[in-house]
């Protein structure tokens, strides 16, 4: 089944439970083979986005449809289309930096939690970002916003995950961070960096 | 929310310049810079690179399911089915959806066809490799085994599957999926010795050539809460499976009360799917499976 690990792996990250993810493919590959998807896919081969990225982007599409359905109201989709989507990308320097060098891999465990605890929307960017390694414009025509609000949202993204760890005792003790010392989270102890 | 053509002519668009140090920093480490001017060796850059390949690491830790392909592989099997006139089919409602016409329209169909045929073969090619290795219908037992639970622990998947509310109209169902008729087990004789015929309709089993096949559902007389299921498939394929004798299917299963049997009669393969010995027992002698006692395969 062609992409079918990709595709699951989307699901999974934006429903989190194993079976509602395989219903959410079965899903994905049903609408695939619905005349407007394929016309769609007509279009995206215009540039040159690919298969993988048509039945992401449908996979994506289903997973809010059905959320729309099940809400019976827009309230969850009017929170993933908030105010905040449009704002400009925050200049602020991200706690990231002050964590280069570090062994990551001691914090999976807290990594995977923080991750966990986004909203969907956050996680879809990280996971097209991170683990299937595309380019901003991808991620945009995949999840249909504008650009502005993939690079808006994947800061807000890398953001709450490294607050996230540095209020994680297991990720401080592996980072070597005192615990409860606020200028030395790696939320805060970023240095400020000139805009 | 964007159009497709909305993305389309933003695509073409270069992207803004950076507004700030930290966004020019964060896009450089993301190779979305045209020039990354005086960040070579940024340890800014560096951290956010870790990031993501932490994020990267963590997030690709999801094994695909065993058997999801082969289950929407199913599904798409349904769909095309549904889709398709079903001429020895006396009341056409029974596997034709009301939006045919829509999939059936030249150009639709050609499109549907196109992309029907890329997923299909793919999976068609990766069930079979399977199955020509064992012998036996591995696959298929898989699927029916997976299917059996999937419509036991999901009503409103079940409502959409079985179509087929009567014992009498399984038979026209078999047939109108064959497009000839199809020598189907006695199943209103099964139904009068302890069996109680819930609903059938149409599935795909893996197997070699896509043939017609059909999932009915029972429950017990005596306990209404079994989950009975009944695979039939009309196919010469699996020649392993004689016509002389029934087996009952051994695996490393997740659930290891639950019990397969297989047997062939008249040309069609049955799969007998039930969650505990006594029901699959019960179920088997109503159905007046072949041979003696069953003989038990290791899959």
């Amino acid at each position: 089944m062609e992409h079918l690990e990709a595709v699951y792996r989307l699901a999974y990250h934006l429903t989190r439970r194993a079976d509602d993810a395989e219903d959410l493919v079965q899903e994905t590959y049903l609408r695939a083979l619905k005349p407007s998807a394929v016309a769609r896919f007509d279009e995206s081969r215009e540039d040159n986005s690919g298969m993988r990225s048509w039945l992401m982007a449908i996979c994506h599409n289903a997973f809010y449809t059905s959320l729309r359905k099940k809400a019976r109201a827009h309230a969850t989709t009017d929170t993933f289309h908030d105010a905040s989507d449009t704002e400009p990308t925050p200049g602020e320097g991200c706690a990231t930096w002050s964590l280069a060098g570090l062994d990551w891999e001691q914090v999976d465990g807290s990594l995977k939690r923080a991750i966990d605890e986004l909203k969907p929307e956050f996680r879809a960017v990280l996971l097209l970002w991170g683990v299937e390694g595309l380019k901003y414009r991808e991620i945009a025509t995949i999840l249909e916003v504008p650009i502005g609000t993939i690079m808006s949202r994947l800061h807000r993204a890398r953001a709450l995950v490294c607050e996230a760890l540095a209020a994680d005792p297991e990720a401080q003790a592996a980072f070597g961070l005192e615990p409860g010392t606020s200028d030395q989270s790696p939320a805060t102890k970023a240095s400020p960096t000139p805009e | 929310m964007t159009t497709p053509r909305d993305q389309s002519d933003q695509a073409n668009q270069p992207l803004p310049a950076p507004q700030s140090e930290a966004e020019r920093v964060r896009r450089a480490a993301d190779g979305e810079l045209d020039t990354a001017h005086g960040l070579e060796g940024d340890p800014r850059v560096a951290a956010e690179r870790e990031l993501r390949s932490a994020v990267g690491r963590v997030m690709s830790d999801v094994a695909v399911p065993a058997g999801l392909g082969e289950r929407v592989a199913a599904a798409i099997d349904r769909e095309t089915l549904a889709a398709q006139p079903a001429p020895n089919v006396s009341d056409p409602t029974v596997i034709v959806r009301s939006n045919r016409s829509f999939w059936t329209t030249p150009k639709v169909a050609g499109l549907v066809a196109l992309a029907a045929a890329v997923v299909l073969s793919l999976s068609a090619v990766v069930l079979l490799q399977r199955d020509s290795t064992a012998g036996m219908p591995a696959a298929a037992v898989r699927f029916a085994s997976r299917e059996h639970d999937r419509c036991s622990n999901n009503p409103a998947y079940s409502d959409r599957k079985f179509m087929v509310e009567a014992v009498g109209e399984v038979p026209e169902l078999f047939a109108g999926l064959a497009g000839r008729p199809v020598g189907i087990a006695d199943l209103a004789s099964a139904s009068a010795s302890g069996l109680m015929f819930v609903a059938a309709g149409p599935c795909a089993v893996p197997a070699p050539g896509r043939p017609a096949s059909i999932h009915v559902r029972f429950a017990l007389d005596e306990d209404p809460a079994a989950q009975i299921s009944l695979f039939a498939v009309e196919t010469e394929a699996w020649p392993v499976v004689t016509g002389a004798a029934t087996y009952r299917i051994s695996r490393d299963a997740r659930d290891a009360a639950e019990v397969t049997y297989v047997w062939r009669s008249s040309g069609v393969v049955y799969f007998l799917v039930a969650d505990d010995a006594e029901a699959a027992e019960t179920a088997r002698e109503a159905l007046s499976t072949p041979g003696d006692a069953p003989e038990t395969i290791q899959l």
